[in-house]
């Protein structure tokens, strides 16, 4: 009786409602969502009764026998344990969208809860002609609501929508034809017993209805015209209920159909996914997008039709599409800008979730899925593997794209939409839950860092790193609102990341910390545009991990073209060789503490991964070290001019932290002892004084409101703390003794002399001069000079911003007159690696001795401060008395200055170099970036040109389908 | 061949040729409502090809008489009364929805209706 | 052109596939699979002796009530479209042939159509044909006036009455034997009289009165939303 229930209240319900809204409008919703509720825990308690939550085995179901006698002479209904899920998914979101259908057009509930119905009834489906009626009903109620929903193109989408199911119809009515007429039967086992000819017809006729209804590409066309073309509200039901019944059914009948080799399903999902992502590349509308990504996890589903069988199959496809669906609901129901609704709710997290979902970001749900999924490909089929993993990085980037228009609008307006924060909520405590299921996969035994030395080494930095950012993250300005949260959660990721024991682990912790930070940064003002640039780069990389990690069987171990992908992965989390569009967009536009928190914490995770590749395999040194080398140190001193060149305080950093990774990069290139000991010495120092910097940029940001060189100047005597400790920090990574910086360029030139890799200790020798320039220009434009009189009243930092560089300042003045101190634990702990060669240098008290020299630094810090002191007491008693003027006192012989900015005198600061290097040809990596995205946008032009609009083109293409479906069959079997 | 082989495959020809006409229609005319007519047709000839997989030429109407003794197959003709039911059903929507939509563009031409698409 | 050529293409294409599939057919002199086990089990199982009726109501009943729901819900969308747009000019009035029909013939058509339904089990016809029959009646009456039809509960009433009627029976069955919508709930009875055939004759009224109820809210809407505007 229960199982009845769950399935056939809501037709009752309809039933009923055909009658009552005319009556009175209350009296039906209160119906509906009696008789909902009803069959939401009659399929709860089915659910229980099928073990349905425990998700690893989804294999138990039970038969709802209808009519008389058994099948084939009645008709079944078998309820599978992945299908009550799905069917509560779509109980809940019927529940979640009713009272906006009452709202809008009360007539139309009996339309809901027939589509509830037939959404049930295809799920459970075991006949193919009862499948062929309630597909119907679902095509006449999508046709029905959107042509009677309010919004301009209803009756084009309609339109489009019917002439797709007419067609179906007919192919599909050919096909029961065809089977009852060779069979006898009508049930879908029934398609398994077909041979010869009749099983090709009846193989094309309902691959071709399937791949048109799952709107899987190239049969996209007429879904995604219906996405755009309805109201967003249809939209949303549709995909939470029709959409993912349709999927669900379609991948019970695709394992039967007698088509010989399954992977050809694969084929034409890997294909599909490809080109309709590269098509979603160039859409605009909401809706059309998320048409896109609904072909996209119809191709997902066809892949695993074609490359998985059994549990593991039903577990990907239930995960998969069950999420995605709700994903796709609640970002329907949080509206559609495009028609004057407003996205709304908990600023940009409600928003945010599904589309990390769809995204495959964890630890959401569908991640699992794509994991499995992905490993499994992996393993068994490279060439799908490679052109699903394209698919789905494509499809990232529209999503990220798609968040980033619209992650502004979102800040404005609170009030919430009830149905959209209840799916968000069902997602996250579902992700909780199957992240909690699948918490075995996860490993923290035995670290990839197998060295103990090493690895508390990451854990402190990155704790340290994190907790240094804490302090100051309430001073900020307008709406960066909560940033301190993602920035917690992605700390708490990365100080946790170097215990990880497994791939699984690894990307996991690895992934949870770039897109908490994502997250972070775009709750900066104007990070519109960054966070974009920073989600795309983080997914790249993520991905690239991923295909590493997969390929290696899940661990670090394989070399050759996993370790690759790992080094690639870790470069573009550097920014190194071109890749660093993100960083110089992202910092800069990041709220309050977060640039420190990313360029000084979070990019030493790349580090870690490099380390984690280079131990794991091939025993220490790192593969490709020398080509590293020379990435690195071109890195450092293009991005050390680039930094000299730019306009802007933060932007300046941002490229200095690229810079300074390429030393790091360097050094890891070595695969000396030597070498790693300047590159871990050069990582932890990097750490130390960018985060000064960037915690100081925080304060002038936070007193002044802008980090434009032109806007700032003079403030040494506002902000005498920041400046001096800026001042010591720019000191300690301009590498003078007696500061930090110096000892870990004194390792790495000793390091590279050991080698003789003369060219690159050249290369990197200049970037070091290169980076005297900007550190001047630094000084000089920020804290030196004439004040800006916007900056008149400014007042020196807040003191959660001060405390935690004067601590990093002490570090620095520490490290730089015992650098003994660091060594000591370094030392011995990259002595135990086996693979490095070269000899460790050795420790004497404060000596440092190595094969080419030694460095005291003890000694040398006295004798500089001695210096520095006795120049000091010179000019003090010299008396010298400057003279201060404004930034406007000068003169113009008669003319009007053009403006304040212009006259600046850091305005263009280094012109003569500007101009001296001109005759460098201008290879901007942006050029080349700009240059992929037009290349992909006119592959996407092409494929997308295929939907011509004009209904009748979509059905010549399912034809087309069809006979090309037979040509190949045909010659295939 | 007899004249009830003859009968049968003459069916199935009809049948298809029905089928094939309507999906001419539907690929080619532009008017919304040929394209409603052309579907009618293309139904109409599925609904004979169901009735024609269930036909045994010779047999009565499975009704169930003392006089009776063979019968066709009563299963595509409780099938064909579903679809028919069904093709009405759907043919009714469609005649609204493309009236409505010829109303919006000004046009029944079916070319005219690409506001939505790439 | 272009379209005539890919058509003529896709049509011709189609024919050789499905005749090249179907070539290895054969007239049969059998029947096979359900079909035979309907024909020798049929009325022992259902008490319907007419198969058709037997397959539709009894062995196949989720179709029928699918096919309800079908109607129900094109019925359910037309109204609903047609209510949002403004109503349409009176219609011409009839021609005097016309009027005079529809004051005649509908009792007659109402009677045949109710004939129909409830011998479904006996002969040929059955809830859907004979609703359409009903439904005829009222177009005629419609055809015959010259007044737009106002807004009818009681169509309405019928039609939500009747799909409960016709869902509920389905839970009798599931609640007294274990399989939905089975229609022995009620004694199969002598094969051949009208009270037979268990809960037969009442679905096919239930289905009758929704067919018709629903073909005439369609006509209604129809008429509603015609003329010129």
């Amino acid at each position: 009786m229960v199982k009845a229930l769950a399935v056939f209240l809501p037709l009752l319900g309809a039933f009923i409602n055909a009658w009552l809204p005319g009556k009175s409008p209350k009296a039906s919703r209160a119906v509906s969502y009696i008789l909902l509720t009803a069959g939401l825990a009659a399929a709860v308690m089915l659910s229980i009764q099928l073990d349905a939550w425990n998700l690893n085995d989804l294999s138990n179901s039970v038969i709802l026998s209808t009519g008389v006698g058994t099948p084939p002479l009645s008709i079944n209904l078998e309820i599978t344990a992945g299908g009550i899920l799905a069917a509560i998914a779509m109980y809940a979101a019927t529940i979640f969208s009713l009272h906006r259908f009452a709202l809008t057009t009360p007539r139309s509930q009996p339309l809901v809860l027939g589509l509830l119905t037939a959404s049930l009834g295809l799920l459970f489906a075991t006949d193919i002609f009862n499948s062929f009626v309630f597909l119907e009903i679902g095509s006449i109620i999508t046709i029905g609501l959107t042509a009677a929903c309010k919004c301009g193109s209803r009756w084009e989408a309609a339109i489009k929508a019917a002439l797709v199911s007419g067609l179906v119809t007919i192919l599909y009515l050919l096909a029961v034809a065809a089977l009852y007429r060779s069979t006898g039967m009508l049930t879908l086992e029934a398609l398994g017993t077909l041979t010869g000819g009749s099983a090709i017809l009846v193989t094309i006729l309902l691959l071709t209805v399937i791949v048109t209804e799952i709107k899987a590409f190239p049969l996209t066309g007429w879904g995604l015209d219906f996405y755009q073309g309805t109201s967003s509200i249809v939209a949303g039901l549709y995909s939470a209920t029709w959409s993912l019944a349709v999927l669900l059914w379609a991948a019970k009948v695709l394992p039967l159909l007698p088509i010989g080799n399954p992977i050809i399903y694969a084929w034409i999902g890997a294909a599909g996914l490809v080109f309709s992502q590269l098509a979603g590349l160039r859409a605009s509308s909401s809706g059309r997008i998320m048409g896109y990504s609904t072909s996209a996890y119809a191709s997902l589903l066809l892949v695993a039709a074609g490359t998985t069988t059994g549990a593991f199959y039903t577990q990907i496809v239930v995960v998969l599409m069950v999420f995605s669906s709700i994903a796709k609901f609640s970002l329907f129901m949080l509206g559609n800008p495009e028609r004057k609704d407003k996205w709304s709710g908990f600023g940009t997290i409600l928003f945010l979730v599904p589309i990390l979902l769809l995204a495959g970001i964890p630890p959401l749900p569908v991640f699992w899925a794509k994991f499995d999924f992905l490993a499994h490909l992996a393993s068994s089929f490279p060439v799908i593997f490679y052109a699903v993993l394209t698919g789905l990085f494509l499809e990232a980037v529209y999503l990220f794209r798609f968040w980033s228009e619209r992650s502004e609008k979102t800040n404005e307006k609170s009030s919430s939409k009830p149905s959209a924060v209840a799916a968000v909520l069902l997602m996250l405590v579902a992700g909780i839950w199957i992240t909690r299921m699948s918490w075995g996969a996860l490993d923290f035994s035995g670290s990839i860092i197998a060295s103990p030395g090493l690895r508390n080494i990451f854990h402190g930095l990155f704790a340290i790193g994190t907790l240094l950012c804490l302090p100051g993250v309430f001073n900020r300005i307008g709406r960066e609102k909560n940033y301190w949260f993602w920035l917690l959660i992605s700390g708490a990721a990365l100080t946790i990341l170097p215990a990880a024991g497994n791939g699984i682990t690894f990307f996991l912790l690895w992934e949870i910390s770039a897109f908490a930070a994502v997250i972070g940064v775009s709750k900066g003002v104007g990070a519109k545009k960054g966070t974009f640039w920073y989600a795309v780069f983080a997914s790249l990389s993520g991905y690239l991990l991923l295909a590493g990690i997969l390929l290696s069987k899940g661990s670090f171990v394989i070399a050759g073209l996993p370790a690759l992908l790992l080094t690639i992965a870790a470069l573009v989390k550097m920014g190194q060789f071109g890749t660093h569009l993100w960083n110089i967009r992202a910092y800069p536009v990041a709220p309050g503490t977060m640039p420190a928190f990313l360029s000084g914490t979070a990019s030493k995770a790349a580090v870690l991964l490099l380390v984690a590749v280079a131990l794991n395999a091939t025993g220490g040194a790192l593969p490709w070290g020398r080509v590293l080398a020379w990435m690195g140190a071109l890195t450092a001193l293009g991005a050390a001019t680039l930094a000299a060149l730019a306009p802007d305080y933060r932007k300046m950093l941002a490229y200095a932290s690229v810079s300074q990774l390429g030393f790091v990069l360097m050094g890891l290139g070595l695969a000396s002892i030597l070498g790693w000991t300047a590159a871990f010495y050069h990582t932890i120092h990097h750490l130390i004084f960018k985060m000064a910097l960037f915690l100081g940029a925080a304060g002038v940001v936070y007193r002044t409101g802008t980090s434009e060189f032109n806007n700032l100047g003079g403030l040494v005597k506002k902000m005498p703390w920041t400046f001096a400790f800026t001042l010591i920090a720019v000191i300690s990574f301009a590498s003078v003794p007696p500061l930090a910086g110096f000892g870990g360029k004194w390792l790495l030139y000793n390091g590279l002399v050991e080698a003789g890799w003369l060219p690159v200790l050249i290369v990197g020798m200049f970037a070091s001069v290169v980076a005297f320039l900007y550190s001047f220009r630094l000084l000089h434009g920020v804290f030196l000079g004439q004040l800006s009189p916007k900056n008149a009243h400014t007042k020196e930092a807040p003191l959660p911003l001060l405390i935690p560089q004067a601590i990093l300042a002490m570090a620095i003045m520490a490290l730089g007159f015992k650098p003994t101190l660091l060594l000591n634990i370094l030392v011995p702990a990259l002595e135990a690696i086996p693979g490095l060669s070269g000899l460790a240098p050795v420790i004497q008290g404060d000596m440092v001795l190595t094969t080419m020299g030694t460095w005291n630094a003890w000694m040398v810090g006295l004798m500089v401060m001695g210096f520095f002191g006795f120049a000091f007491v010179f000019y003090w008693i010299s008396g010298h008395k400057p003279k201060y003027v404004g930034q406007l006192d000068m003169g113009f012989a008669g003319e009007m200055p053009p403006s304040a900015d212009e006259v600046h005198y850091s305005n263009n600061f280094f012109r003569p170099y500007r101009r001296a290097l001109s005759f460098l040809p201008k290879i901007h990596a942006e050029k080349i970036f700009n240059g992929a995205a037009k290349t992909f946008n006119m592959l996407g032009d092409g494929v997308r040109a295929m939907f011509t609009g004009d209904g009748r083109t979509y059905l010549a293409h399912s034809l087309l389908f069809l006979l090309l479906l037979f040509v190949f069959l045909n010659g295939g079997m | 061949m007899t004249a009830e082989t003859m009968f049968y495959w003459s069916l199935a020809v009809t049948a298809l040729g029905l089928v094939l006409i309507g999906i001419w229609g539907v690929l080619t005319k532009k008017n919304i409502l040929r394209i409603a007519l052309a579907f009618t047709l293309a139904d109409t000839g599925v609904n004979l090809i169901l009735v024609w997989s269930g036909f045994l030429p010779g047999r009565s109407a499975p009704i169930v008489d003392s006089s009776v003794t063979s019968m066709v197959d009563p299963l595509p003709q409780a099938l064909v009364l579903t679809s028919i039911v069904i093709g009405v059903a759907v043919a009714a929507l469609f005649v609204v929805v493309g009236v409505l939509a010829a109303r919006k563009s000004g046009s029944a031409d079916v070319r005219r209706m690409k506001e939505l698409r790439w | 052109m272009i379209r005539t050529i890919v058509g003529l293409i896709i049509v011709l294409a189609l024919s050789a596939i499905v005749i090249s599939s179907i070539s290895d057919y054969s007239v049969p002199s059998q029947l096979l699979g359900a079909g035979r086990f309907y024909t020798e089990r049929g009325v022992d199982d259902t008490g319907s002796v007419n198969l058709v009726t037997a397959v539709v109501v009894a062995y196949r009943g989720l179709d029928t009530l699918g096919e309800v729901v079908v109607l129900f819900c094109a019925s359910t969308a037309v109204v609903l479209i047609l209510t949002l747009i403004p109503i349409g000019a009176n219609p011409t009035p009839p021609s005097s042939i016309v009027a005079f029909t529809a004051g005649v013939l509908p009792g007659a058509i109402v009677l045949f159509g109710i004939y129909i339904i409830t011998h479904g089990h006996l002969s040929p016809g059955g809830g859907f044909p004979g609703g359409a029959v009903v439904a005829s009646a009222f177009l005629l009456v419609m055809l015959g006036s010259n007044t737009i039809p106002g807004k009818s509960k009681f169509l309405a009433s019928i039609e939500s009455l009747a799909g409960l009627t016709f869902g509920l029976l389905g839970f009798w069955g599931m609640l007294t034997l274990g399989q939905f919508l089975n229609n022995l709930v009620l004694p199969a009875g002598s094969p051949g009289r009208i009270l037979s055939a268990g809960i037969i004759p009442i679905i096919s009224l239930a289905i009758g009165a929704k067919v018709a109820s629903e073909l005439s809210g369609i006509f209604a809407s129809y008429r509603k939303a015609g003329g010129e505007e």
